[in-house]
Formats: C-alpha cells, structure tokens, sequence
C-alpha cells in the first residue's frame, strides 16, 4: 500500500489534488450529510475521506469527473465510521445508506432548483432570525454557546433554527410552486 | 415512528444537530426504511440543512465577533488529521480548508469579543448620538457578548459587577471599550452608584455568584470576597477550570448558585470520562457529563452529587431551608420533566406528573416550601402542592417567551412571572389560590425580583441587559454595556 510518506509529494500532484477537491468540498458535504446530518460528524467524515482521496490519488483517472470518484470514497468512509457507533447502525441495515444516496442524486436537480430561491428567502427572515443562522450555521457556533451569548435557554434555541429551517422551506417551496420573486 | 408526524420532524431536528436519543435515530432510520416520502422529506430537509451550512463566510453580513467557546474541544476533523500532521499534505489540506472553515475565529487573549471586532467601525472615543443604528445591527442580535457581568442577590438589595476604577450608576451606558477587571458593589436600596472595591480584580467572563444576604461574593476559581469588608478568603471548589490557557479553556465549573440559606452551593459541573477510541489514531474518545455538587460554604466540603440533565441546566430552585431542591431533566426529545431532590442526600423525593409540553425555563417553590410553579415554554404556568404532588393549577400565559423569571410572594398568596423581553415582554401576577392570572402589563425589563416583606411591591432587577447599538454623528455604530436597571413595582397598581 502507497502511503503519504513514501509516495512522492511534489508540487504539482498536491496543486492538482486541491484543484480537484476544494472545488469538490462542498458537494462532498452535503453528499455526506444526506446520512450523517450532523455538522461536526460530517465534517469529520470529509477530512476523513480527504486523507484517505489523497492516499489514493495516483488511482484517480482525470479523464473522469473528480467528485463522483470522492462521493464513493466518501461512502464508504461514512460505512466505516457508522459501523463504529451503534446510534447510527440502522443505516447499514438493508443498503438504507445507498438507498438514500441513490434517492438524493435523482431529487438532486429539484433540490438545486429549489435551493435557488434560498437567499431570497433568508433575505426574509428577521435581523434575529438572521443573526442565528450566521452564528449557528456559518459561523459554527454550538447551540449552548449562542444561548449563553443571548441570555436565552439553550432549548429556545434549539427551536428558534427548528422554527427558521421550517419558515425556509416554506418559504422556498412557495417560490417553487408559484413562480414568485418574493420580493 | 408515522410519517408525517411530530415526532418525525423532531427526530430529522435532532439528526440535524447532533441531539437525540440513540432510540430516536433508530426509529427515523426505521421510518425511511419504510416510506419513500419519510425519505424525500428527510433528504430535502437534510438538504437545506447541509447546504446552510457549507454556505462560505462570506455570506456572514455582520462584523465577525467570536469569544472563546469554553468547553469546546478541538474539532474532531482537526483531531482526525492530527495523525496525518507529519506527513505534509494533509497538513496543507488541514491549513487551506481551515482557513476557510474557520476564517476569523480567533478568541482574545481575555476570551472576550474584542478579537473579532476587526471591521467594527472604530469608536470615536465616547462621543456618541442617540441615534439608534437601523438595519441589523450586530448587538441588537446578541451576537456580541458584553464585556461586563453581574450577579444579584436573591433576597438582599445587593448587585456585584465588573467595571472601571470610578463609580458606575444603575441604569448606566458604558463605552463598549471601557472594559474592566474591578470589583463594583450596588445597594439598591441605598444609592445608584457603585462602590468601587478598587484592589479586588473580577473579569466579565468568571462564574460567580453572591450569597443571598448580599454578604459573600464567591468565584469557581474559589476566591471568596465579604462584601461588607472586603476581606479576601478562599474556599477550594476544585478549580473552574480542567485547563486554561491561549489555546482556549475547558470548564470545569459552569454555574455557581447559593442555597437560600446560604450554607450551601450548587455547583454545575462538568465531568469528563475517558473511554478507549475505537478510532485507529486517537487513543481516547472524551465525554463530557454535567452533575450537580452540592457543597459546604464556607468549608467546601461535598454534600451530595446528582446528574444535572441538559448542559447549561437553568439554576434549580431550593426551598427555603435549603433541604430541597427542584431541578427539570429532558423528557424526550422536546419537553422536560420535573423533579424533586433531597439536597443534601441528592435522593429523588418526587417526580411531578405531568410532564410538561415544552421546556421549562423558569423553577420556583414558594417560601414555605408548598407550592411548586414552572414556567413551560408552551404557554403555561403549572402550579404543584408539594405535599401531595398534585397538580393544583394550569395556567395559561404567553408561549413566545425566550426565558422566564418567577418567584412567590413572601405571603404566598402571589406570584410574579417575568417573561424576558421578546416578541411579547411581559410581567404578569397570578393569585396562587385561585390560580388565575390577575394582572398583565408590557414591559421593557426582566430579571430577578425581590418582594417586599409586606408582599404588595417587588423588585424586578433587569441585569441582563446586554449591548446597545447607537449610532455617531456621521452615522457610525458605536456600542455601549448595559449596566442593570431595578424597577419597582406596586401590586396594587398591577391590578388596576
């Protein structure tokens, strides 16, 4: 077996490889939280699978599309890890994991679509609202970490972003189907 | 588990945000085992999830404030890609990705906000407007955290707090910048400004607490200082903290709390437990468990301990003689239940049925120690006989609350519930025996309350006031900290 200490680690291959998957990260995220939909797990699932794309990138043919060979990789992380934890084992019963793999890239061009009108929509949430997304989502912040900053429980919280992801979605499906600016 | 349900929706919450039973997460597994709409509507919820949150930072449309976030520990991809350090490229998959990941994440060296202040226009000095800032503004969104502390008192007109070497009035607005590291003492009762302990040093972001009468102020780190005195012991609690240090800090003690007696506190801890990682390259996995030490004041020594539920548990209630105390512990996935302990063996006594519907963010019990009242984030005040454990009264109140106070009447015969300004602040009186609410009025502040002895008034001391958001001559924001407020109000006005 090839390992990154014994296969050449020369400029160009590392420039290729970042190339390659930086662009690919984002996709290989949401590949992965389709069944692990923590943010933390999958994060830690894609670093994983980084590694282990790098280890094997001297099998990788660039004729090919980069990100479909790293969501297989990536599956087959996300099996290694849940065999670890009991909480997750029901995803490897009866091929549940491909099952919804195979699922999401069929609703894949509905969810793009939909997912276009997300920005109008967060254009409509209140400056709160607004506020939690950025702290919870973009900025990463845990749940207890925003509630202790706010002065709130951490269980309002929690169902503050229950309460936002629904009003999203509603808010996107009605553009969906009616066609709406929302503006 | 059906589809459509809400138990449906609250497990895909919970799968979501890394809560929930293992039990749960069985059954919604379960669940789209059996129904490919279960699936479609677990994958397009998933969907937006993941993607909110791949979305780059650069979507972020606020100033990048950022404190330390005391118990977290390293990332696990970080920990991940530990093994792979020495081999070159990871690290520079590590570094590229991080930058981006984490891209202005950095605590000050105090583990305050200041280090991600970068951006904020620079305040001119204390010149300032009343111009309020419109648009979003970053305080008014809580997103940054002051950069002062207070404590109150529960029976004492007494508040502690952090400023400057000069004296700061109730009610004050102070420079943002104007941080301070100095011990400042508040009689309410006796005058609005502060005395200045000028030689006792008390940053924003220590665990502290005050001891009922107002005599004691004592800090997890186990300073102890009389209020009246200023005389300085020490009382050994176990160190705050596990580790501290530039690198970010690992909490031991979150919350500090007196028993109304005073002759004990309640401590929420945290406790680790190391497990062997079935990870090939991490040694250990580290769990983290939050208990509840009830200890000795002055000596420190244990009294009992019991587990403390969800982190960041809201302060339980004690009765009076500090015999009893009445905590909430979760009740499946989105509701608490009610429990009632021996505090000083940590033996369950009762557990109150029912259970509540939502979350309970506010715990009192009554001077004598025979009633029971819970705020329910539902929209309802539930009201127990202690002696009995029957359920007396379920009221009906606002449900938008995002916090609560209560506390009884010294006569028993009232209730004051102050629900935190929100989208319906409001201060409302129930009559206990009736179990009715009486009076509602709005109101700006929310906090702890005080009775008169004569219970026809009470304090409400609105300390968690936060951060004000004003704007400069030429438009600028500038922030100010938001020293407490006490406002008193008649009961007989109330009613009117």
């Amino acid at each position: 077996m090839t390992t990154p200490s014994d296969r050449p680690t020369n400029n160009d291959s590392q420039a290729q490889f970042l190339r390659l998957f930086l662009p690919a990260e984002r996709e290989l995220f949401r590949y992965v939280a389709a069944l692990v939909p923590a943010v933390g797990d999958a994060e830690e699932i894609v670093q994983q699978t980084a590694v282990e794309l790098w280890k094997k990138f001297h099998e990788y043919d660039p004729k090919q599309p980069f990100t479909p060979w790293a969501c297989r990789f990536a599956l087959n992380i996300v099996k290694q890890w849940v065999a670890r934890r009991q909480r997750w084992q029901a995803l490897l019963d009866r091929g549940l994991a491909e099952e919804l793999v195979n699922r999401r890239e069929q609703l894949r061009p509905q969810f793009e679509s939909r997912l276009s009108h997300l920005d109008r929509c967060l254009e409509k949430l209140s400056a709160e609202q607004r506020g939690l997304v950025e702290a919870y989502y973009f900025r990463r912040r845990r749940i207890e970490v925003i509630a202790a900053e706010m002065r709130r429980t951490v269980d309002s919280i929690y169902k503050a972003l229950q309460r936002i992801r629904l009003m999203l979605r509603q808010c996107i499906e009605r553009a969906e189907h009616t066609g709406e600016s929302l503006a | 588990m059906n589809f459509p349900s809400t138990e449906f929706a609250h497990a895909v919450t919970a799968a979501c945000q890394g809560g929930g039973s293992d039990a749960a997460i069985a059954a919604l597994h379960a669940a789209l085992q059996a129904d490919e709409a279960a699936q479609d509507d677990y994958l397009w919820q998933v969907e937006l999830h993941s993607y909110l949150a791949s979305m780059a930072p650069n979507q972020i449309t606020l100033p990048v404030p950022e404190v330390s976030e005391g118990r977290r520990f390293w990332p696990a991809r970080r920990r991940a890609l530990a093994g792979w350090a020495i081999a070159g490229l990871a690290v520079l998959i590590a570094f590229v990705a991080g930058l981006r990941w984490h891209r202005g994440n950095a605590p000050g060296a105090d583990r305050n906000s200041v280090a991600g202040l970068q951006g904020v226009p620079k305040i001119p000095g204390e010149e300032h407007s009343d111009r309020q800032v419109q648009g979003s503004g970053f305080a008014a969104q809580g997103l940054i955290r002051p950069t002062v502390q207070f404590a109150v008192a529960s029976d004492a007109s007494i508040i502690v707090g952090t400023g400057g070497q000069e004296p700061i009035e109730l009610g004050a607005e102070v420079p943002y910048e104007s941080r301070g590291d100095t011990l400042h003492v508040w009689d309410w009762s006796r005058s609005r400004q502060s005395k200045v302990m000028k030689d006792i040093r008390l940053w924003p972001d220590q665990r502290i607490c005050v001891s009922p009468d107002g005599t004691w102020l004592v800090m997890a780190k186990g300073d102890v200082v009389n209020l009246t005195t200023g005389e300085k012991s020490t009382i050994d609690l176990g160190g705050e903290f596990y580790l501290s240090g530039l690198a970010g800090s690992l909490q031991r003690i979150e919350h500090m709390q007196f028993a109304p007696d005073g002759r004990r506190l309640a401590l929420l801890v945290y406790n680790l437990d190391l497990t062997k990682s079935a990870h090939p390259l991490r040694r250990q996995d580290l769990t983290a468990s939050p208990t509840i030490q009830i200890v000795d004041f002055p000596s420190g020594k244990l009294v009992c301990e019991f587990p403390a539920g969800n982190q960041f548990e809201l302060p339980p209630a004690f009765s009076a003689d500090g015999k009893r105390v009445v905590l909430r512990y979760p009740q499946g996935e989105s509701a608490s239940k009610i429990v009632e302990r021996n505090a000083l063996t940590g033996e369950i006594r009762r557990e109150y049925e029912p259970h509540l519907r939502e979350f309970a963010y506010a715990i009192g019990l009554s001077g004598g120690g025979s009633l029971l009242a819970v705020y329910d984030s539902a929209g309802q005040a539930l009201l127990w006989d202690t002696e009995t454990g029957k359920l007396k009264h379920k009221i009906p109140v606002p449900h938008d609350a995002p916090g609560a106070h209560l506390r009884f009447s010294p006569d028993g015969k009232l209730m004051a519930l102050s629900l935190f300004p929100g989208i319906s602040p409001k201060l409302i009186l129930i009559d206990v025996a009736a179990g009715a609410v009486v009076a509602t009025v709005p109101h700006e502040t929310s906090g702890d309350m005080h009775w008169a002895a004569d219970s026809k008034s009470f304090d409400v001391i609105y300390d968690h006031r936060g951060i004000s958001e004003q704007a400069d001559k030429d438009g600028r924001p500038v922030m100010f900290n938001l020293f407490p407020t006490v406002r008193t109000w008649k009961v007989a006005d109330l009613r009117k």
